[in-house]
C-alpha cells in the first residue's frame, strides 16, 4: 500500500509601498496593491479550490489533504476576504485536512537568529490554534529549507516530521517516496516528489511536454505504477487557478483526481500528520541548507548577490535596535521585511541575460526591487532617529 | 547606401548606426556607399562616393520657428540629385536610405532602375521638433515612407509613429535596434573614482529633457551636496539650461562642457557613477548602451527606444523628477546596487552586438528581393 499525500503551501507576502531615497512615511505596506491581489487571486484560486475540495471529500471519503498557511496569508485573509477563513474552516471541519505550522512571517528568520525563528513559530502555532483550534505536528520552514541542525532544532520543538525536497544531492541512489531520518535526530523527513509534483505545478499546460495534455487517469496511473511508502505531492495552492489557469483544465484534473485514483487499490490518500508514524527506511545526511526553489534548491534564490545579501544582513542588524525599542508595530513592520518574497524580487540569477525570474512580481527588475527595500529600511532607521545607510557605512 | 554623417563627422545616432553597420555587413553583401564630402576616411571594407555639397547642418537640425534657407534645400536637392547621377552609372540590387537629408536621391534612383528601396527612418521631424514639424521636412518625410518598398524603424516607437503620424503601411515595417561595439567604450574600469559623477550626454535640445534633470538635480543635491551633474554636447537649448541650473540654486553643481571628442567621451563614461538619458522623445539612444558597456549604472526615460532593449538599467517617467532624483541617489549611496547594475549591464552590452543588426538587415534586404 502506498500513501498518497497531497500538500498545499498557501501564502502571500505583504508587498512594500513605492518608497524614494528620502521619502518620510510610516505607511510601509501597499495597502491597496496587496488587497486587490489577494481579491484576485482568492476569486481566481482560494475560493473554487477550496469548494471544489469540500465538494470531492464529500463524494469521495477517502480523499484527505494538507495544508500550510502563512501567518501573513492569513492576517490578509482576515483583513481583506474573511470569507477565505471561513471556508478552510468548513474544509477542516471535514476532518480530511490537516494544517503545518511554519514561520508566520514566510520569513528568513531562521537566518537571522534562533530566537527570532523560534518566536516566528510559536506566533505561527498559536495563530493556527486560534484560527482553526489545531496542533500541528509537521513542520515546514520556508520554501521548504531544510539541513540536518534545523531538523534537530525543529524536532525540540516538538514536531514529529518536517517537509523537504526530495532532491537527487541528498538521495544519492534512494527514492523521495520512503520515509528516512535526518543525521543528529529522530524527526521524519518528508521529502516531496519533485517529479511528480511538477508534473502538476509547472509542466501541465506546457503544449511542448510530450506528456501534454496531463489528464487524471494518466497520472494516476504513474502514481499507482510508483514503488515505496508514500507519494509527497507538495504544490502551491496557486497551481489552481492562477499558475495555471481554469482554461488549463486544472479544475477538472483536480475533479477527476480522487475518483481515478480509487480505481487503484494500491493508492491510498493520507493526511501529513498520518505519514509521521511511517517506519524511517534510512538515515540522510544534509550538512547545507536545501530548498525546493529553483534548479540549484539552495537559498540562491533568496541570498547570494551582493543587493540580496546586503538588505538581508542592514536588515538583520536593525533587529537589535528594534527589538530594543520595545514598539509593538515597528517589531511587526521588521518581521514583514523578513518575509522571503523581498529577496526573491532581488534575484539576479538569470536577469543580467534577460529572462526574468518567473514569478509574480511587482517590481520592473531586481534593482527596483532592492532599492524600494533599502529606501524603506532608511525610513525605519529613522522612524528610530538613527542615520541612514550610506555607502560609506559598508 | 546613402548615408549623410558618418564617423569622425557625426551629431548623432545615423552616423554610428551606418558606420557600425556597413562595417558588420556580411561579405555576401557588397555596399556602395554615398555620403557628402568631408574629408578623408578610412573604410577598407567598403567603396565610399563623395558628392560636393554644403553640409553646414545634420539630419537633427530643428528649423522650428525659423525659415528654411535657400541654400538647405538647394544642399538637399543638389545632393538627391549627384547621388541619382552616380547610382545609375553604379551595379546594384538595392537601395538604402537614412532619414529624410538621403531618401529623395534614394527615390530618384528607384525611379531609374526600378530596385527596391529601403529606408531606414532613425528619427521623424515630427520628433524632433516635438509636435511642430517644418512642413518641408515632414513632407519629404511621408514622401520616403511612400515610396519605400521596405521601412526599418529603429525602435517600436518610431514604428508606431510613422503608423500613425506618417501613414505608413505597418507590413511594410521591420524594427531593427541599435546596437553597441561594447568593446570600445568599455576600458575595464571596474572601480569608479567616487566624484559622485551623473554623466548626461547629447545635443542640447529640447527633446532631450535636460531641464527635467536639472530639476531632480536640486533635489539630488539638497540630499547629496556632493554630486556633480556633468552634461557634455553643445545645441540651442544652452542658454536656458545655463539659466536654469542658476534659478535653481545649482550652478555650483552642474557642469557644461560643450562639444566632447569621441576619445574623451570613453574616459567620460567610465568616471561617472550615474548615466542620465532623461529624454522626453528618443528614437533609440545609443548613449545608455555605450554608458552600459563602459559599466556606469544607467538610468533612462520610458520614452526612449533604448528602453525596449536594455534590462539592467532604471527606467523612469522623464517628467517624474522626484523618481529621477531618487534613483541617482540610491545608485550613488547603496554601493551593493551600483555594483550590480555595473557588472550586469556590462555583460548585457557585450550581447547587444552589430553583428546581428547587420545580419538582420542583410535578411531584411533579401525578403524583398525575393
Amino acid at each position: 500500500m502506498t500513501k498518497l499525500c497531497m500538500y498545499f503551501q498557501v501564502h502571500q507576502p505583504f508587498r512594500l509601498s513605492n518608497f524614494n531615497y528620502f521619502s518620510k512615511s510610516s505607511g510601509y505596506f501597499d495597502e491597496e496593491k496587496n488587497k486587490a491581489i489577494f481579491e484576485k487571486v482568492a476569486n481566481k484560486c482560494y475560493i473554487p479550490t477550496t469548494k471544489k475540495i469540500i465538494e470531492l471529500i464529500k463524494k469521495h471519503p477517502e480523499f484527505k489533504v494538507s495544508f500550510s498557511f502563512s501567518g501573513v496569508f492569513i492576517e490578509q485573509a482576515l483583513r481583506y476576504k474573511p470569507e477565505v477563513i471561513d471556508i478552510y474552516r468548513e474544509l477542516y471541519d471535514t476532518g480530511n485536512m490537516d494544517i503545518l505550522n511554519e514561520t508566520y512571517y514566510h520569513s528568513l528568520a531562521y537566518l537571522v537568529s534562533e530566537e527570532e525563528f523560534k518566536e516566528q513559530v510559536k506566533m505561527h502555532r498559536k495563530l493556527i490554534k486560534d484560527t482553526f483550534n489545531h496542533k500541528a505536528l509537521v513542520f515546514r520552514n520556508t520554501e521548504a529549507m531544510l539541513s540536518n541542525d534545523m531538523a534537530q532544532k525543529v524536532e525540540k520543538m516538538g514536531y514529529k516530521g518536517i517537509v523537504g525536497e526530495g532532491w537527487d544531492k541528498i538521495l544519492g541512489w534512494r527514492s523521495p517516496n520512503y520515509i528516512y531520518q535526518p543525521n543528529g535526530s529522530d524527526i521524519k523527513l518528508l521529502l516531496r516528489n519533485y517529479m511528480l509534483s511538477d508534473d502538476v505545478g509547472f509542466r501541465f499546460s506546457k503544449i511542448d511536454w510530450k506528456e501534454y495534455p496531463l489528464t487524471a487517469d494518466k497520472y494516476a496511473m504513474w502514481l499507482a505504477s510508483a514503488q515505496g511508502q508514500t507519494i509527497n505531492l507538495f504544490l502551491d495552492y496557486e497551481t489552481f487557478g492562477e499558475h495555471q489557469w481554469k482554461e488549463t483544465g486544472i479544475f477538472d484534473f483536480l475533479e477527476y483526481l480522487p475518483k481515478e485514483v480509487a480505481k487503484y487499490p494500491n493508492l491510498e490518500w493520507a493526511k501529513i500528520n498520518e505519514l509521521v508514524e511511517m517506519e524511517s527506511k534510512d538515515r540522510i545526511d544534509i550538512p547545507h541548507i536545501l530548498s525546493w526553489a529553483d534548479i540549484d534548491r539552495d537559498l540562491s534564490a533568496w541570498l547570494g548577490n551582493k543587493m540580496q545579501d546586503s538588505a538581508f544582513n542592514r536588515m538583520k542588524e536593525l533587529g537589535i535596535f528594534i527589538l530594543k525599542s520595545g514598539d509593538k508595530e515597528l517589531i511587526d513592520v521588521w518581521r514583514k521585511l523578513q518575509t522571503s518574497d523581498h529577496f526573491y524580487y532581488m534575484c539576479t540569477k538569470w536577469f543580467s541575460d534577460g529572462d526574468i525570474h518567473k514569478y509574480f512580481n511587482t517590481y520592473l527588475n531586481p534593482y527596483e526591487a532592492y532599492s524600494n527595500y533599502m529606501n524603506v529600511l532608511n525610513n525605519l532607521k529613522s522612524e528610530l532617529g538613527l542615520n541612514s545607510f550610506k555607502s560609506k557605512d559598508i | 547606401m546613402i548615408g549623410w554623417e558618418f564617423p569622425p563627422y557625426i551629431s548623432g545616432g545615423l552616423g554610428t548606426h551606418t558606420y557600425e553597420l556597413t562595417r558588420k555587413m556580411p561579405d555576401d553583401v557588397n555596399i556602395t556607399f554615398f555620403m557628402p564630402d568631408r574629408g578623408e576616411i578610412s573604410t577598407p571594407w567598403m567603396k565610399i562616393k563623395r558628392i560636393k555639397v554644403s553640409v553646414g547642418f545634420g539630419p537633427y537640425t530643428t528649423f522650428t520657428g525659423s525659415v528654411l534657407s535657400d541654400s538647405i534645400v538647394k544642399s538637399v536637392e543638389n545632393y538627391a540629385k549627384e547621388v541619382c547621377k552616380m547610382a545609375k552609372q553604379t551595379d546594384f540590387d538595392i537601395i538604402h536610405c537614412h532619414d529624410w537629408l538621403t531618401i529623395l536621391g534614394g527615390i530618384c534612383a528607384k525611379r531609374e532602375t526600378g530596385k527596391p528601396l529601403v529606408f531606414t527612418v532613425h528619427s521623424t521631424e515630427y520628433d524632433r521638433s516635438i509636435g511642430n514639424p517644418c512642413p518641408w521636412v515632414m513632407d519629404i518625410e511621408k514622401y520616403g515612407i511612400r515610396e519605400a518598398d521596405g521601412i526599418i524603424a529603429v525602435s517600436k516607437r518610431i514604428k508606431k509613429q510613422i503608423i500613425e503620424k506618417y501613414g505608413a503601411d505597418p507590413n511594410k515595417i521591420k524594427v531593427i535596434y541599435n546596437a553597441i561595439d561594447a568593446s570600445s567604450f568599455d576600458c575595464g574600469l571596474k572601480i569608479k573614482p567616487g566624484e559622485d559623477m551623473i554623466l548626461s550626454l547629447g545635443r542640447l535640445t529640447l527633446h532631450k529633457g535636460l531641464d527635467h534633470l536639472l530639476r531632480a538635480a536640486k533635489i539630488v543635491v539638497e540630499h547629496h551636496p556632493n554630486a556633480k551633474f556633468v552634461i557634455a554636447g553643445k545645441g540651442d537649448k544652452f542658454r536656458e539650461l545655463l539659466e536654469l541650473s542658476i534659478d535653481l540654486g545649482i550652478e555650483n553643481s552642474v557642469f557644461f562642457l560643450g562639444y566632447v571628442p569621441q576619445k574623451d567621451i570613453t574616459k567620460l563614461y567610465a568616471r561617472a557613477d550615474v548615466f542620465m538619458l532623461p529624454s522626453v522623445f528618443e528614437p533609440f539612444g545609443i548613449t545608455a548602451l555605450e554608458a552600459m558597456a563602459a559599466g556606469t549604472p544607467t538610468i533612462i526615460s520610458k520614452t526612449s527606444g533604448v528602453s525596449e532593449v536594455a534590462t539592467n538599467v532604471f527606467k523612469v517617467d522623464f517628467w517624474d523628477t522626484e523618481k529621477m532624483a531618487s534613483r541617482i541617489l540610491e545608485i550613488l549611496n547603496y554601493k551593493e546596487l551600483s555594483e550590480e547594475m555595473s557588472n550586469n549591464c556590462r555583460h548585457e552590452a557585450k550581447h547587444i552586438t552589430w553583428d546581428d543588426i547587420a545580419i538582420q538587415t542583410r535578411d531584411f534586404y533579401k525578403s524583398l528581393l525575393r
